[in-house]
């Protein structure tokens, strides 16, 4: 038998249960009897192509194997099956088998649409969803156009592919051994999609469109796979389908973080409930300054419990279009220890345009941290710069502060904001080299 | 980040349950000892016994 891409003789392997496959030596494609295949394998497509069975000489129809973005060419009368070099691993990945070969596919394939009856393939299975833009990537409107938003996908098996680059290959010098045949100055067209770790290649050739499935592989695994020496070459960059290495830890942070960030607002609430907030003192004063002492001290208050907490000094007054100055201090009556903390407020306000507007506050809080049980005064201090200001003083007992959640929303959020850097910054890289950049030099320039 | 970040969201949390139950400022509040008791009488006698402070009255 001789091989349907180049003419080649076909070798025979056998099996102990008997199968046997046919393939070339020349350009390694498989030939595959419909005894000897594990499965059926339908192939839907395009029509005719020029190779002929290597059973009974029978014109192969191509299209895609089984739904795949995988070629292959069948012989309508015996059922045999061609796979060029590569896509039978191709194949058996898309099928997750491990092998074609086996006793059982003893069914025939379903009948092939008729020559030109469908040019769809792998229209199938493979949907191009455009936003705006022409599906022929040569549309002008398409390659003038560097919008990301405007940049094509392609839904493959359930998995959705970003356009990456298109390219326009042109053959400059042949070195090696190839399957099929190459010609210095043979042009095509590529298109690459990323789905990470997935790749999905393009290349347009004549009439001929073929579509490459790939998986991305760590240096290791490649290492490892070749049997090489030694390690790899230090990574440069990112590569196209490479995932992105702070995937994992952005999922870490985003769950953690949302589970702790409710966990601090219950914490807050529970210390907000379970703290005393009891109001020990509530006052009134004048200060003006035609008074000689405007200082004034209030009368003893007790603050009881077993633990330090915070006390929270609130302070209204009535200015307007003025400021009030208050030097205070919390003494012990016990100790005759003295927290000191001064206060400023203004508060100016007007009409501008037939728009009124303010600035500032009439009201001012303060908290004093870890303050031990006990009975204290209070000693205020005001300074005004005219006329009578009236100010109220009151004083809370066991008062959590409500900073102390944004601060801890925080530091919850920091992490957050390093993985997000990191990530951007990788995908950065990854987008430099294709079509669509995420900074342009044009970015740069403004 | 998949082992230390549950840490430190626990060290998070604990720092805010002992932040409010106890109190915490990240500025220091000025603390005067020895107050005399003549404070009590005569208010005005306490600006003695902290470092004066410069401001700059200004306003609109």
């Amino acid at each position: 038998m001789n091989c349907p891409a180049c003419r080649a003789p076909l070798e025979t392997r056998r099996f102990e249960d008997g199968t046997e496959v046919d393939f070339c030596p020349a350009c390694h494609g498989v030939w595959y009897d419909l005894a000897d295949m594990s499965l059926t394998v339908a192939v839907a497509g395009e029509g005719p192509t020029e190779r002929l069975c290597p059973r009974d000489g029978q014109q192969l129809v191509r299209g895609a194997a089984a739904g795949t973005i995988v070629t292959a060419d069948r012989c309508p009368a015996c059922g045999g099956l061609w796979l060029d070099a590569g896509e039978v691993q191709k194949l058996r990945a898309e099928l997750k088998v491990d092998s074609l070969i086996g006793k059982g596919a003893s069914q025939a394939p379903p009948p092939l649409p008729r020559p030109g009856a469908s040019t769809a393939a792998p229209a199938r299975r493979v949907k191009e969803a455009f936003e705006g833009i022409a599906a022929d990537p040569r549309d002008s409107a398409y390659e003038n156009n560097s919008d990301e938003s405007l940049s094509p996908r392609i839904e493959h098996l359930e998995r959705s592919y970003a356009h990456f680059q298109t390219g326009w290959p042109k053959v400059g010098f042949v070195l090696g051994e190839f399957p099929w045949r190459v010609r210095v100055g043979d042009e095509a067209q590529t298109r690459d999609f990323i789905a990470p770790p997935f790749l999905l290649s393009e290349e347009r050739t004549g009439s001929d469109r073929t579509w490459t499935h790939g998986v991305y592989l760590e240096p290791s695994e490649v290492w490892a796979g070749f049997g090489l020496e030694g390690e790899p070459p230090a990574r440069r960059s990112a590569a196209p389908a490479q995932p992105n290495p702070h995937d994992e830890a952005w999922s870490v942070v985003g769950l953690w973080g949302s589970l702790a960030a409710a966990a601090a607002l219950a914490v807050f609430v529970a210390a907000m409930m379970f703290s005393k907030r009891s109001v020990v003192y509530t006052g009134t004063f004048t200060a003006d300054p035609a008074v000689a002492e405007k200082a004034v001290v209030t009368p003893v208050f007790t603050f009881d419990g077993s633990r330090p907490a915070s006390v929270r000094v609130r302070l209204d007054t009535n200015i307007g279009n003025s400021w009030a100055f208050f030097r205070m201090a919390l003494v012990n009556d016990e100790t005759d220890a003295a927290l000191h903390f001064e206060r400023e407020l203004s508060y100016y306000w007007g009409r501008e345009d037939g728009e009124s507007w303010s600035e500032g506050s009439q009201s001012d809080v303060a908290y004093l941290s870890r303050v031990p049980p006990g009975r204290y005064y209070l000693v205020i201090d005001p300074e005004v710069p005219t006329g009578g200001v009236g100010y109220n003083v009151q004083v809370m007992w066991d008062h959590p502060r409500p900073d102390h959640l944004a601060w801890a929303w925080a530091f919850l959020l920091l992490p957050f904001a390093w993985v997000y850097l990191r990530r951007r910054s990788f995908e950065m890289a990854r987008w430099a080299e294709s079509d669509h950049p995420m900074v342009t030099s044009e970015d740069d320039d403004e | 980040m998949k082992r230390w970040y549950p840490l430190w969201a626990l060290a998070v949390l604990g720092w805010l349950g002992w932040a409010c139950l106890f109190g915490f400022t990240f500025t220091g509040t000025d603390e005067v000892k020895s107050v005399p008791r003549s404070v009590r009488s005569n208010p005005g006698s306490y600006r003695s016994h902290y470092q004066y402070h410069y401001r700059t009255h200004t306003g609109k």
